[in-house]
C-alpha cells in the first residue's frame, strides 16, 4: 500500500485522500501543519507580536534612549488624569455609534430592495454598490470637501434655488461632516451583510406568515426583520470598529470639533513622539471596541438568529 | 351550494415565460370540494396540482375564472384574509421561533389573549402528538416532528379548509405510511376539510374521500378512490393509478345497452362499457388490472383470451406473469400465492387462457 502510494506520488499523480494516504510523501500531521502555518504565522507576526509590543510600549517611560527600558505607569496615569483624552474617546465612540446607526438605517432599505425586488437586476445593483469602493478612499473623502465646502456644490445649489442667501459654513470642518462622509464611505459595508441575510430568507417563510394572517408589515416585523438581525449586527461591527480608530476622514473634513481619538494617536506617534502614550490610547480603543463586540455577540446568541437555519 | 366549501368556476392560470411563451399551469377547470371531506389533488409533477392549491391559498391569482371559499368570492383577497391555512411542503417553520411560538404565530397576529393562546397551542400540539418540545427550535427537530409542528401551526387557527402541499414528501417510507393513517384519523377527528396535494397514488387512495387526477394542467377525473381505481375513464388515469394492462380490440357489435362484443386477437369477449359514442367497427383500448386477470386452461372461464407465458416473476405474496397475446401485445397477470396457487404450475412458453370478470374490464375514452 505504502510503496504503491509512493510510486504514484513519484509519478506526479496523487491518489484519493484515504486514511493512509500521504500527499507528496508528507505524513498527515505534516500536512496539517502546512495548511495551518500561513494563517498561524500571519496571526503571530501581524497581530499577536504587534499587540505584545504595544502593551510593552505602553508601560515604557519613553520609546527611545535610556528611558526606554524603564517601567512606568505614566501614560496610564496621564490617560486617566487628563479628561481631554476621555472626552475625545467618548466623542469617537459617539461618532462611531452615530455613523453605524445611520449607515444601517440607510443601508437597510437598499439591501431590502435588492434582495426582494431586485429581480434580474440584482447583480447589476450589487456592482453599482461596490464600484465606488474601487476608487481611492482618500478621493472619496476629498469629494465631500467639494460638496460640503463653503463654496461647494451643496451651498451653491442652495444659494441658487434661493433657500439661503449666505453660504452655510458650519457644514464643513465639523463633526457632522465627518459623520456624513463616513456614512457614505461605509454604506456598501453595511448593505452587503444585510443583503446576504435578507436573501437567505426563504420565500416560503413569508408565504407562511401571510397564510397565518400577517399583513405585509406584520410579516416584516415578525419574520423578515428578526431573520435579518445577524446581517445588521455584522454590518454594525463592520462599520463601528473601523470608525472608532478612523483618523483620515476627521483630519480632512473634521476640523477642530471633528477630531477623533485616532488623530491624537497619530499625533503621539508622529509629531508628539510620545509613543508610550500612543500605545496606551490604542489599547484604550481596543478595550472600548471589545465592549460593543461582546454585547453584539450576546444579542446574536439571545435572538438565536445565528444558530438559525432549519 | 351550501355544502361546497371550495368552488372553482372555470378557473385557469397562465404564466408568461421569459421568452414570451405562455404556459398553461391550469386550464379552465371546474372543481367543487365539499365541506368536511378529504380531497386529494393527484398527479405527476408539473400537472398543475400545486398551482390549484396555491390559487386556493391566495399566493397566486387566477388568470380567469372565479374561486369561492365558503360561498365568498376570493378574487383579489390576499392570503391573510382567507379562512384557509397551509401545511407547506418544506414545512416553512420560522427558524427564529421555538415550537410554541411557531404554533402561536397566527393567534398572536389576531391578538388573541395570552391564556387562550397558551390553551389552544398546547391543545393543537396534543392533537398532533407533539408534547414537551415547546422550547425547541425547528433546527433541533426531526423531519417528522417538524411535520407535526407545521400541522399544529395551521390547525390552531381552526381554518375552514386545511391545504396540504405534499406534506409527507420529505419523510422516509415507514414514517410516511404511519403519518398517512394519522392524518386521515386527525381529519376525521377535527372535521376540517383537507385539500391534499400528492404525486403518490397509493397515498391518495389510502387517505382520500375523493381524488382529482390531474395531468398537464387539466383535471381528468374526480371520483372516489375506488372508482378512480376500478373505473378510470382515461388511459392516463388508469396508467397513473396502479398498474394496468392496455389491450387493443375491435368492436364487433353492441349487444345491449351496456356491453359489447369485442375482438381481441382471435378471441371474442364481452366488455361492459359506460361511455357513449362507440360504434361497431371502432378500435378501442381496454384496461384490465393485472390482479383482475386470471390464468386457466381452455374452457374454464367465461371471458377468455389466448396467451403465451413469456415471463414469470416470484414476488413473495404474488407471482407476476407476463403473457403475450396473439396480437403481439403483452399483459401482466398477478396471481396471489395462496391456497392451491402456492407454487406456480406454469412454465414459460405454456399456452393459457386469460380470464376476467365482466366488470373488471373497462373501455377507455381515447
Amino acid at each position: 500500500m505504502t510503496t504503491l502510494n509512493r510510486k504514484q506520488d513519484s509519478a506526479g499523480k496523487t491518489n484519493r485522500p484515504g486514511t493512509e494516504t500521504k500527499l507528496a510523501g508528507i505524513p498527515r500531521t505534516g500536512q496539517l501543519v502546512m495548511l495551518v502555518a500561513p494563517a498561524a504565522l500571519w496571526l503571530i507576526f501581524l497581530l499577536i507580536l504587534p499587540l505584545i509590543t504595544l502593551v510593552m510600549l505602553s508601560f515604557q517611560k519613553s520609546a527611545f534612549g535610556p528611558d526606554s527600558t524603564v517601567f512606568s505607569l505614566n501614560s496610564y496615569i496621564e490617560f486617566f488624569r487628563n479628561s481631554a483624552y476621555q472626552r475625545l474617546m467618548l466623542r469617537s465612540l459617539w461618532i462611531s455609534l452615530l455613523v453605524s446607526f445611520f449607515t444601517i438605517l440607510l443601508s437597510y432599505p437598499l439591501a431590502y430592495y435588492m434582495a426582494f425586488h431586485g429581480g434580474q437586476k440584482q447583480s447589476l445593483m450589487l456592482n453599482l454598490l461596490i464600484i465606488p469602493a474601487w476608487t481611492s478612499f482618500l478621493l472619496r473623502v476629498l469629494a465631500w470637501r467639494v460638496i460640503l465646502g463653503s463654496s461647494g456644490l451643496l451651498n451653491t445649489f442652495l444659494l441658487w434655488i434661493g433657500l439661503i442667501n449666505q453660504p452655510i459654513t458650519g457644514l464643513f470642518y465639523s463633526q457632522t461632516a465627518v459623520v456624513i462622509t463616513l456614512i457614505y464611505i461605509w454604506i456598501p459595508f453595511a448593505a452587503l451583510p444585510i443583503y446576504v441575510a435578507l436573501q437567505r430568507i426563504e420565500p416560503g417563510l413569508l408565504e407562511a406568515a401571510s397564510d397565518l394572517g400577517s399583513r405585509p408589515w406584520q410579516a416584516f416585523l415578525k419574520v423578515t426583520f428578526p431573520l435579518s438581525i445577524p446581517g445588521i449586527l455584522a454590518g454594525f461591527l463592520f462599520v463601528f470598529i473601523p470608525t472608532v480608530g478612523e483618523y483620515v476622514t476627521p483630519a480632512m473634513v473634521g476640523g477642530p470639533n471633528g477630531l477623533m481619538i485616532g488623530n491624537i494617536i497619530w499625533d503621539q506617534f508622529s509629531r508628539g513622539l510620545d509613543w508610550p502614550m500612543g500605545a496606551t490610547l490604542s489599547l484604550a480603543i481596543l478595550v472600548a471596541v471589545l465592549i460593543p463586540l461582546v454585547l453584539a455577540a450576546r444579542v446574536a446568541q439571545k435572538s438565536g438568529a445565528l444558530g438559525g437555519g432549519r | 351550494m351550501v355544502n361546497n366549501i371550495i368552488e372553482f368556476e372555470n378557473v385557469s392560470k397562465q404564466y408568461r415565460e421569459k421568452a414570451g411563451e405562455i404556459v398553461n399551469a391550469l386550464n379552465p377547470s371546474e372543481l367543487s370540494i365539499q365541506a368536511g371531506e378529504f380531497f386529494t389533488l393527484l398527479g405527476p409533477s408539473g400537472c398543475g396540482k400545486t398551482t390549484a392549491l396555491r390559487l386556493m391559498a391566495g399566493f397566486i391569482q387566477p388568470t380567469a375564472g372565479n374561486i369561492k371559499i365558503d360561498g365568498l368570492a376570493m378574487n383579489n383577497v390576499p392570503p391573510y384574509r382567507r379562512p384557509v391555512n397551509m401545511v407547506f411542503q418544506d414545512y416553512a417553520l420560522f427558524p427564529h421561533l421555538n415550537v410554541f411560538e411557531n404554533v402561536a404565530f397566527g393567534l398572536r397576529i389576531k391578538r388573541t389573549q395570552a391564556a387562550e393562546i397558551s390553551r389552544r397551542v398546547n391543545e393543537s400540539l396534543e392533537i398532533v402528538q407533539l408534547v414537551g418540545l415547546n422550547n425547541r427550535r425547528p433546527s433541533q427537530l426531526s423531519g417528522g416532528q417538524k411535520q407535526r409542528v407545521a400541522l399544529a401551526r395551521a390547525l390552531v387557527n381552526q381554518p375552514a379548509v386545511l391545504l396540504l402541499d405534499e406534506p409527507l414528501g420529505a419523510l422516509d417510507l415507514k414514517l410516511r405510511r404511519a403519518m398517512q393513517l394519522e392524518l386521515k384519523a386527525l381529519q376525521q377527528q377535527v372535521g376540517i376539510t383537507f385539500v391534499y396535494v400528492t404525486h403518490d397514488q397509493e397515498e391518495a387512495l389510502t387517505m382520500s374521500d375523493r381524488i382529482a387526477v390531474m395531468s398537464a394542467g387539466r383535471i381528468l377525473q374526480i371520483d372516489s378512490p375506488q372508482n378512480i381505481y376500478e373505473r378510470p375513464t382515461t388511459r392516463f388515469v388508469a396508467d397513473f393509478v396502479g398498474e394496468t394492462n392496455f389491450l387493443t380490440g375491435k368492436i364487433k357489435n353492441i349487444v345491449t345497452g351496456d356491453y359489447v362484443k369485442l375482438a381481441i386477437g382471435n378471441d371474442l369477449v364481452d366488455v361492459r362499457h359506460r361511455t357513449n359514442g362507440i360504434h361497431p367497427g371502432d378500435t378501442v383500448t381496454v384496461a384490465i388490472r393485472p390482479e383482475r386477470l386470471s390464468l386457466a386452461a381452455d374452457g374454464q372461464q367465461v371471458e377468455q383470451i389466448s396467451a403465451t407465458i413469456s415471463e414469470i416473476t416470484y414476488l413473495g405474496t404474488d407471482t407476476r406473469y407476463l403473457v403475450t397475446i396473439p396480437t403481439g401485445e403483452k399483459a401482466a397477470v398477478r396471481v396471489q400465492n395462496a391456497g392451491m396457487n402456492r407454487t406456480s404450475s406454469y412454465r414459460i412458453g405454456d399456452q393459457v387462457k386469460l380470464g376476467y370478470v365482466l366488470d373488471d374490464a373497462q373501455i377507455l375514452v381515447s
